[in-house]
């Protein structure tokens, strides 16, 4: 298991999930593995009668989790939606992983996902040699978590073509998946669900047909609220990175992930904190997500090159790398932005200077 | 519970409390019931059942000699109040408002903001009105004052309960154990038992509430002593440890002797949940009338109904609901209340629900449910002979002659003043605005001499007080209009802000007022040595005259004040002219053209003379501001009072090498004041400017430019590059007169037939 790059939710969080197994007390759906308030409790976090501890893995609005839980305990599909590095992903990953002990069952959903990635393909090779049979069919995670009664992830379900994510309709709605060339079809038994991703940006891409809208219940998972929100969630990503990565710098240290998070947040606002100096806004999207990989890099970079303690010129690259995505325009807005705020902000030198160095 | 008496501790407002209520009543079948609330209510207290009352409605308590100082008690019909007078009214089993009676109330209301002013004075400090609330700390204010101050901010002991129990949200928390509870066993000794636990914890209480507390004790006492068997005692769930407690009898006299007296009136008047709720600043509002309205109309409502007005209300605003939206609605709904370990769903599991399954998420769509279900405003009625002041009558009685209903939310009016009832409607909205209450607001600008009006209708409750108010000044809306604006008119001091006056006056017609407030001006007039006043009044009086007469009313007084204000002008303009600086110059010169502008609008040629006379001497006179001489030649040369030659010759003079470079500049400035158009297409004008300016030898032309281009660079851009290119074509040299040689006959001729047909004639 030390080999693995990284490591599945319900791998990482074994013993959370166990405790929270032990000291169950609430009713438990069917194939469920918890009950839906110690998933709620898994995902925010906090202490069990025993005094074991859980740790946050969402870092925000309980009302949002206990919706997105309260949904898979309906028979509705959960759609969790909201910009890039918004922890979609994460969040659908630890509601699988908490309510199957599974989140391995995923679809990545492409402009080239068809047909059979959802439903179920075929085994060519058997299908010449025994024609059709049970034996030649190729199951897809969706099909098999109808099987066992599993929860089913498909991220971003927007970038997939109209036509194949119509094949859900059946799926959701009748929790039934026919196969006519065998004649037959797999029901799913209780505890199936799907919890699919979708992004903003995406918006209008492919946008759901209306039937199939209506079979999901929608989660929007906001941007964080205040910048300590946000660093807090940057922290503690990084902390689990760190030590997933078995990276030799130094814990990092809050104020340059205070300073990250402040650059992210004032370049996506369009303005700085204290609201008096307005800001062009680059055109990549700046999440959090993309905080917490600015500094992982950082730490990685003073880690093998550095003196393993996280300074600015570690950073730096990795802020440019996130803010100018287009050469031109961002690098104006970047520019921009060293000058008119960078510069004149106290303690903020070493930044300053280091991407002065790298422009 | 001993002694017969039965405390019931309650929540204002909590339809759960009033469910209780009237549960708890109807068992006990109580011989007497005291309820919280004023004594002096008491008489109003059958209109409860009267057919045309519909609540929520409000008792209106005031002085009527200060109507200003006004408690209102809000009451919906899931109050538990409410439905405690109905139960005792229905049953004819006696109630008593057994609250500490206003007429002292209000005193010492009043005392302590006396006290509070006298403070201020010393302390040069804040805010008496909040001092003077009557609703005390620490005591859910059921009452609510008026004006409508915002209410103060007080630690709410309940959130110290609330969080005990692990509740953020003191209101949730009580709607969750005390509300929502479908089971009511003894839940008036739950309530007892938390609130005396709370009382130790915070015993400190003001000297009202143990004022209010004492006489409250007294009244039962009283009951008791009547032999009533089984007394119900309905009051704010704060009170009940208070009043179980019975010191001595003679303590609480000793507390209640000798207080302070005021005379106090009631009525019911009507009340919007609007007004209920908390977003409108009041302290013991609720979040969401609607909500608690549908709550008591349907207690058994597993979200269904509920969701289905959401679905319906969505379906009218053009949004796709299905009933499958419903049904997951409600079963999301369900299981996240399950979730939060609530028994059954509250609003927000609901709002929640309805943001996921029917929003996609989005919150906004919460908006339109807001508006229309949360709140859910309507609007109470009273019957309409409930005891009211002569005014509110005449003014209900009007309202409902001109159909003018008083409903929630803006209405707005377009009226046509040449349509007889919209007349009387603008007439009645006008003397209610010169009363001072704002129950119509005209929309932008109302545009006079037109004949359309456009109103904005907004009723708030407490225009029923300020017309209590105003009730003083007559028994009519037209005699208190009258009565409460001459003597508005004689505190005014300027008769430019008597002329503003008058400008409202007008439209209400009310001729006598309008003879009063002529007289008024005409007083000021002669005492005032303020020609400036008195010009800035002209134009005022120029649109009542003219407006007047759109109006089909007859203001031959005011056209002769017209003409008296003008001939003062005339008197001692000139001499105002006459050694001022360049600011009251300028000030002056805007009040010429504002004048200017009205007498031609009035079009009397005797005006026009007198005027035309003023602007004469003006110019005339030697001490006059050159800017305001540069105007005044002006005015005249457009006039074709002076004639080419003579304005020629006053160019010259001004212009010449005697004069200050400055006086130069502002006779220019004056003369050519904003028209560079009209220099553009008054060729006389331009060729008497651009020849004087080419007969300049270079010298002088030097030294002139920085005036030149001083009065030039207040033209637009474009005239100014027309001015240039108009003088760049004619070089100085004198063109011919645009006349015959530019007219073809031939080419004239063959206009004319589209012209017949564009006027009709073939």
């Amino acid at each position: 298991m030390g080999l693995l790059l990284r490591q599945h939710a319900e791998q990482q969080f074994e013993e959370e999930l166990h405790e929270l197994k032990k000291n169950e007390t609430n009713k438990v759906p069917e194939n469920w593995q918890l009950s839906p308030q110690s998933v709620v409790t898994y995902l925010m976090g906090g202490t069990l009668k025993n005094g074991f501890q859980i740790s946050p893995k969402y870092i925000g609005n309980r009302r949002l989790i206990e919706i997105a839980v309260a949904t898979l305990v309906t028979d509705r599909a959960l759609l969790l939606y909201g910009l890039p590095g918004t922890a979609k992903s994460w969040v659908s990953e630890h509601l699988a992983a908490a309510i199957s002990g599974d989140s391995t069952l995923i679809v990545q959903g492409t402009a080239g996902t068809g047909e059979e990635a959802i439903r179920y393909g075929w085994n060519y090779a058997k299908l010449l040699a025994e024609g059709p049979s049970e034996g030649a069919l190729v199951q897809t995670p969706v099909m098999r978590a109808m099987r066992d009664g599993k929860l089913a992830r498909i991220e971003e379900l927007t970038r997939v073509g109209s036509d194949v994510q119509d094949t859900l309709i059946t799926i959701l709605s009748e929790k039934t998946l026919p196969v006519p060339e065998l004649d037959k079809e797999i029901q799913a038994i209780r505890g199936f669900n799907v919890i699919a991703t979708a992004n903003n940006r995406d918006k209008g891409v492919n946008e759901l047909s209306s039937a199939l809208k209506r079979r999901f219940n929608t989660v929007i998972l906001p941007l964080p609220d205040t910048i300590e929100e946000e660093i807090d969630i940057v922290r503690r990503r990084v902390e689990g990175f760190s030590t997933v990565m078995d990276i030799p710098a130094e814990k990092p240290a809050l104020e340059e992930i205070r300073r990250v998070v402040t650059i992210f947040r004032e370049l996506r606002g369009g303005a700085t904190e204290d609201g008096k100096t307005k800001l062009k806004t680059p055109s990549g999207t700046l999440s959090t997500a993309e905080a917490i990989s600015v500094v992982n890099n950082g730490l990685a970079m003073s880690g093998y090159f550095g003196d393993g303690r996280l300074n600015a010129v570690d950073l730096v690259s990795g802020i440019i790398g996130a803010v100018v995505k287009d050469p031109v325009q961002d690098r104006v807005v970047w520019q921009e932005y060293l000058e008119t705020v960078v510069k004149g902000r106290d303690g903020w030198k070493d930044i300053y200077r280091a991407s002065r160095e790298m422009l | 519970m001993s002694d017969g008496i039965h405390f019931l501790g309650i929540r204002h407002h909590g339809p759960g409390s009033a469910k209780n209520v009237k549960a708890y009543l109807e068992e006990l079948e109580p011989d007497m019931i005291l309820l919280e609330g004023p004594p002096e209510a008491e008489p109003l207290l059958p209109g409860v059942l009267h057919e045309q009352m519909k609540p929520p409605v409000a008792l209106l308590a005031y002085q009527p000699d200060e109507p200003k100082r006004a408690v209102f008690y809000p009451f919906a019909g899931f109050s538990p109040e409410w439905q405690a007078m109905c139960y005792a009214v229905k049953r004819g089993i006696p109630l008593r408002f057994f609250d500490l009676p206003l007429v002292h109330h209000l005193a010492l209301w009043k005392e302590r903001e006396e006290q509070a002013e006298l403070q201020k004075a010393s302390e040069e400090a804040h805010d008496t009105e909040e001092e003077g609330m009557p609703s005390a700390p620490g005591n859910q204010p059921e009452a609510e004052a008026s004006p409508v101050p915002p209410e103060p901010v007080h630690v709410d002991p309940f959130a110290a309960l609330a969080k005990a129990a692990g509740y953020d949200d003191p209101e949730l928390w009580w709607e969750m154990n005390f509300e929502n509870r479908r089971n009511n066993e003894e839940i008036f000794l739950a309530v007892r038992e938390a609130v005396t636990a709370l009382r130790e914890a915070y015993p400190a209480i003001d000297r009202e509430t143990s004022l209010r507390e004492a006489w409250m004790r007294k009244m039962i006492r009283a009951a008791q002593k009547e032999g009533c068997q089984r007394i119900a005692v309905i009051c704010g769930a704060w009170h009940v440890p208070g009043l179980e407690k019975m010191p001595a009898r003679k303590e609480d006299n000793e507390l209640l002797k000798g207080l302070p007296k005021v005379k106090v009136e009631c009525t019911w008047i009507p009340w919007t949940y609007d007004r209920l709720s908390y977003r409108s600043g009041y302290g013991a509002g609720i979040i969401s009338p609607g909500w608690y309205d549908h709550v008591w109309d349907y207690p058994d409502d597993d979200g269904t109904r509920w969701m289905s007005k959401v679905a319906a209300l969505f379906r009218a605003r053009g949004m796709d609901i299905s009933v499958a939206h419903v049904i997951e609605t409600v079963r999301l709904a369900q299981v996240t209340a399950a979730l939060r370990g609530l028994s059954r769903p509250s609003l927000e599991e609901y709002n929640d629900a309805v943001t996921t399954v029917m929003g996609f998420g989005d919150p906004v769509v919460l908006q339109i449910i807001r508006e229309a279900l949360v709140i859910s405003d309507r609007m109470g009625a009273v019957p309409g002979d409930v005891p009211k002041v002569p005014l509110l009558v005449d003014v209900e009685k009007l309202l409902k002659r001109l159909r003018l209903p008083l409903t929630t939310g803006i209405k707005e009016y377009n009226l046509d003043l040449r349509k007889p009832n919209d007349l009387e409607r603008s007439i009645v909205f006008h003397r209610l605005n010169l009363l001072g209450i704002r129950l119509a607001r005209p929309l932008g600008s109302d545009g006079k001499g037109t004949f359309k009006e456009s109103w904005s209708v907004y009723y708030e409750p407490e225009q029923t007080l300020s017309i209590i108010e105003k009730a003083v000044w007559g028994n009519t809306l037209a005699e208190a209009v009258v009565a409460y604006n001459v003597r508005q008119a004689e505190d005014i001091p300027s008769i430019s802000a008597l002329v503003d006056l008058l400008q409202q006056v007008i439209p209400a017609d009310l001729p006598g007022l309008v003879e009063q407030m002529t007289r008024r001006l005409d007083a000021l007039a002669a005492s005032t040595t303020d020609v400036l006043e008195m010009m800035k009044a002209i134009p005022g009086l120029v649109t009542v005259v003219r407006y007047g007469s759109v109006r089909n009313l007859d203001y031959a007084k005011v056209n002769d004040m017209l003409y008296t204000m003008m001939a003062r002008v005339l008197a001692g303009g000139v001499l105002a002219c006459a050694n001022i600086d360049e600011d009251a110059a300028a000030d002056l010169m805007e009040k010429f053209i504002a004048v200017d502008y009205a007498v031609a609008t009035a079009n009397q040629p005797e005006l026009i003379s007198m005027w035309t006379e003023l602007v004469r001497k003006v110019r005339e006179s030697r001490g006059t501001h050159p800017l305001l001489s540069g105007y005044a030649t002006r005015l005249l040369r457009d006039k074709n009072i002076l004639g080419h030659e003579e304005t020629a010759q006053t160019l010259q003079y001004y212009t010449s090498r005697g004069n200050a470079a400055s006086e130069t500049a502002f006779w220019f400035e004056g003369f050519l004041k904003s028209s560079g158009t009209i220099l553009l297409l008054d060729e006389q004008l331009w060729e008497l400017v651009n020849g004087w300016l080419a007969s300049l030898d270079d010298g002088t032309f030097l030294e002139l430019l920085p005036i030149l281009r001083r009065t030039f660079s207040e033209y637009s851009v474009p005239e100014r590059r027309k001015l240039g290119e108009k003088a760049k074509g004619t070089s100085g040299v004198k063109r011919l007169h645009a006349g015959s040689e530019a007219f073809n006959a031939e080419d004239a001729r063959k206009v004319i037939p589209l012209i017949w047909q564009l006027v009709g004639i073939k």
